[in-house]
């Protein structure tokens, strides 16, 4: 595969997660805790990926930028689902999810294995973060709301994020076989990543402009 | 030479992976949709129900008030009414055998015969026998003359276009909703005029305009209070019992304006 189709699809996704961190910094003062959490999230994600960038140019090891997405995101994850969610009874088990997932990650950095691609963690935080999807669409079935889901802002965002972080689970799973055993460069794997990403952003994307626009309708109610 | 096409064995399996996946999340997502819209349409459904059932209720209701009317205005007509216009026949040959008496026994027969006139226009209040006979807007023209006459307000009755006939129990209940409007029109608003309107077009409007004080809506229809009428909320409840809309517009110092759209394929 061309490497200059992953270079496009890499900054086609970056291109991407910019319209969602627009549209909810366009509203930042109102928006709820959770959407708050996201808009840091996903501009941590964006940061994250330029900094690659930025020391892929620099022929740095890369792995210093996506190392540190995966240890503080999946962090950032759980807080987002956390404010979402607000079922008490799950707080313990977050926190301990968490502090047990940055426990794996000390002992990662502790073995001198912060640089390599780090699959192991990934794929947990793909589990960790579909199964609090599931959740959410569970207590979103048991709360009943009287208008149609498909125009609630968090609905989509929660869709974007199990859908793109269900299918990278494969990839992820996948990847620290081919890399170690093959010795690939997972040229198209992660061209198939930066697709999803995209797509999750754009839908991301479609969530943060139908609250915008509830926003903008609540605002203009109220002059 | 072996690796290669295990590389694409193992991308292949990714793909089918990631299609699998992408299709696992895609078909709960779906779910969690069909599953909601099917609540919910369930939930409308529960509530319709419901209201049909209160509206049954409501109108069994108010068809037994009716008949209860209907039960006491007969008795005031032919029993109490009869035994009255006996008692004047048997004033008038009394007055005739004892002349001397003649002016004490007429000014009993002047009383007698407003106590018939009472009871007359008490019994026809309670079940007009003009619409049975007549017909709906017939008999708001002549309860707007009656109320006219005893209330020496003019009370002016318009029809646009000619008001088809409509079920017996549906025009009762449109008939009872505005003698209740005159009445409290009467009562409450100060008027100078109270025009009645029956406007027939795709739908009938019945509409009944004062150029009263006006009355502050929001807070009268909360008001359930004993002795003042019906009240609007129960006006509202007659109302949707015939499958028609009511719309009150006023203001205080502007009048009021209530009018009642009754679709003609509801009667």
């Amino acid at each position: 595969m061309e490497l200059w189709l992953l270079d496009a699809s890499f900054y086609g996704s970056l291109v991407a997660i910019v319209i969602p961190i627009i549209l909810l910094l366009a509203r930042y003062p109102r928006l709820t805790i959770e959407l708050k959490v996201l808009t840091f999230l996903l501009c941590f994600s964006l940061l994250c990926d330029v900094a690659a960038d930025i020391l892929y140019h620099l022929k740095i090891q890369t792995n210093y930028a996506s190392s540190l997405w995966a240890m503080f995101g999946t962090v950032l994850y759980l807080t987002f689902f956390y404010f979402t969610l607000r079922m008490p009874s799950l707080k313990p088990v977050m926190i301990t999810l968490g502090v047990l997932y940055l426990t794996y990650w000390a002992a990662i950095i502790h073995g001198g294995n912060f640089l390599v691609i780090n699959a192991r963690p990934r794929v947990l935080t793909e589990l960790i973060v579909m199964t609090f999807s599931i959740i959410y669409y569970y207590k979103l079935i048991r709360e009943l709301p009287t208008r149609s889901i498909s125009t609630l802002p968090m609905f989509w965002i929660i869709s974007s994020i199990f859908i793109t972080n269900s299918a990278k689970l494969a990839i992820y799973a996948a990847s620290e076989y081919l890399i170690e055993i093959h010795n690939d460069n997972l040229v198209l794997p992660w061209f198939i990543h930066n697709i999803l990403s995209t797509l999750g952003s754009l839908t991301i994307g479609w969530g943060a402009w139908l609250n915008f626009k509830e926003k903008s309708v609540h605002q203009s109610y109220k002059k | 030479m072996n690796d290669q096409p295990e590389v694409t064995e193992i991308y292949i399996i990714i793909g089918i992976a990631v299609i699998a996946l992408v299709l696992l999340a895609g078909a709960i997502i779906l779910f969690v949709l069909y599953y909601q819209k099917k609540m919910v349409e369930a939930q409308v459904d529960r509530q319709q129900m419901e209201l049909d059932y209160q509206r049954k209720m409501m109108e069994a209701a108010l068809e037994s008030q009716e008949i209860e009317r209907r039960r006491v205005a007969g008795d005031l007509h032919d029993s109490i009414g009869a035994m009255l216009s006996t008692i004047r026949v048997s004033l008038i040959t009394h007055a005739k055998i004892n002349k001397s008496e003649a002016e004490g026994i007429n000014e009993s027969k002047k009383m007698l015969d407003e106590t018939i006139d009472s009871v007359r226009r008490i019994s026809r209040d309670l079940m007009p026998s003009t619409l049975e006979k007549f017909g709906l807007a017939q008999a708001v023209r002549e309860m707007c003359d009656r109320f006219q006459s005893t209330s020496a307000l003019p009370i002016i009755f318009h029809e646009e276009g000619e008001t088809p006939p409509l079920l017996k129990n549906r025009e009762l209940m449109i008939f009872r909703v505005v003698q209740e409007l005159i009445n409290n029109a009467l009562k409450h608003s100060h008027a100078t005029q109270i025009d009645v309107a029956f406007i027939n077009s795709d739908n009938l409007t019945v509409v009944v305009h004062d150029n009263g004080i006006g009355f502050n809506i929001a807070e009268h229809k909360s008001d359930k209070t004993p002795g003042k009428g019906l009240g609007l909320f129960n006006i509202e409840n007659r109302v949707r019992v015939v499958g028609a809309s009511v719309d009150f517009q006023s203001e205080p110092g502007k009048g009021s304006r209530i009018s009642i759209i009754i679709p003609y394929e509801k009667v």
